[in-house]
């Protein structure tokens, strides 16, 4: 397996590959900016790209990932470019895993995040994620976001996948 | 996000290039504000070349349709892409907005 750790303009980043199959894992330390999240939603993006995963899935891992970067940023880390995000990917052609850490408080798990009214202007982000993902978790106090997707799954999102 | 308005006849076309998400917040809300104090209530907004919205750019569809509402007007949705229109029925926003595909 190769991996590579290359310091990146607003963090760092830890990348491994296996050469011959669609793996790549992939971990970010990024400051909390905007600049810094539209940084890594195009790098995972071009990722899942370049592994040529499935197009659905990457519309639907690029959207979450942003929503969950938008929710560390404004609500976790209340802005503060001095806190940090750390994120953490593994995608592959079974399995699309996305971690979303910040410094916050945590989101309030206990709200049932897939029955949201959406002209609500909070909650909106976590109604698409819990939508578009197979698999939502929190850790912790709530402050790391766990999505995913899996091939296992017997997609319910007929609605989004069309 | 590119934003160009087009008006043929009365009506008036807010055509949207790209990625309509949190970056196009201040401009997209000046644009509309902009159109409303002109006396544009009625607004359509062209997502044919639209390639990603997120929540912060629904949240702001909501905006314009609640301020447009409130100057006697509304607004349309313009041809969205599969992508757009299916996180657009997700939150059920073809039941909110007139949508034409």
């Amino acid at each position: 397996m190769n991996g590579v750790s290359v310091p990146m303009e607003f963090g760092s980043l830890e990348a491994k590959h296996l050469p011959g199959h669609s793996f790549a894992e992939i971990r970010f330390a990024i400051s909390s900016t905007e600049a810094a999240l539209v940084s890594v939603v195009e790098m995972v993006r071009r990722a899942m790209e370049t592994l040529a995963l499935d197009n659905d899935w990457v519309a639907r891992a690029e959207l979450c990932l942003q929503e969950a970067l938008l929710n560390a940023h404004f609500h976790g880390n209340h802005g503060d470019p001095e806190r940090t995000i750390r994120v953490g990917c593994i995608l592959s052609s079974e399995k699309i895993e996305l971690h979303v850490e910040d410094e916050g408080t945590g989101y309030p798990v206990n709200r049932d995040y897939s029955n949201v009214n959406t002209m609500h202007p909070r909650g909106r982000g976590l109604f698409l994620i819990h939508q578009l993902m197979d698999s939502v978790a929190f850790n912790g106090a709530g402050a790391h976001i766990i999505m995913s997707l899996s091939r296992s799954q017997n997609h319910g999102n007929q609605h989004y996948a069309g | 996000m590119e934003i160009n308005i087009m008006q043929a006849d009365n009506n008036t076309t807010i055509a949207l290039k790209g990625r309509f998400d949190f970056q196009a917040h201040q401009e997209f809300r000046r644009t509309v504000d902009g159109l409303l104090r002109s006396g544009k209530a009625t607004l359509t907004v062209d997502l044919s070349q639209v390639n990603f919205i997120d929540s912060s750019a629904l949240g702001l569809l909501l905006l314009a349709r609640e301020n447009c509402e409130k100057a006697g007007g509304g607004v349309i949705l313009n041809q969205p892409k599969d992508y757009v229109d299916k996180v657009l029925k997700l939150c059920h926003f073809d039941q909110l907005f007139q949508v034409q595909r």
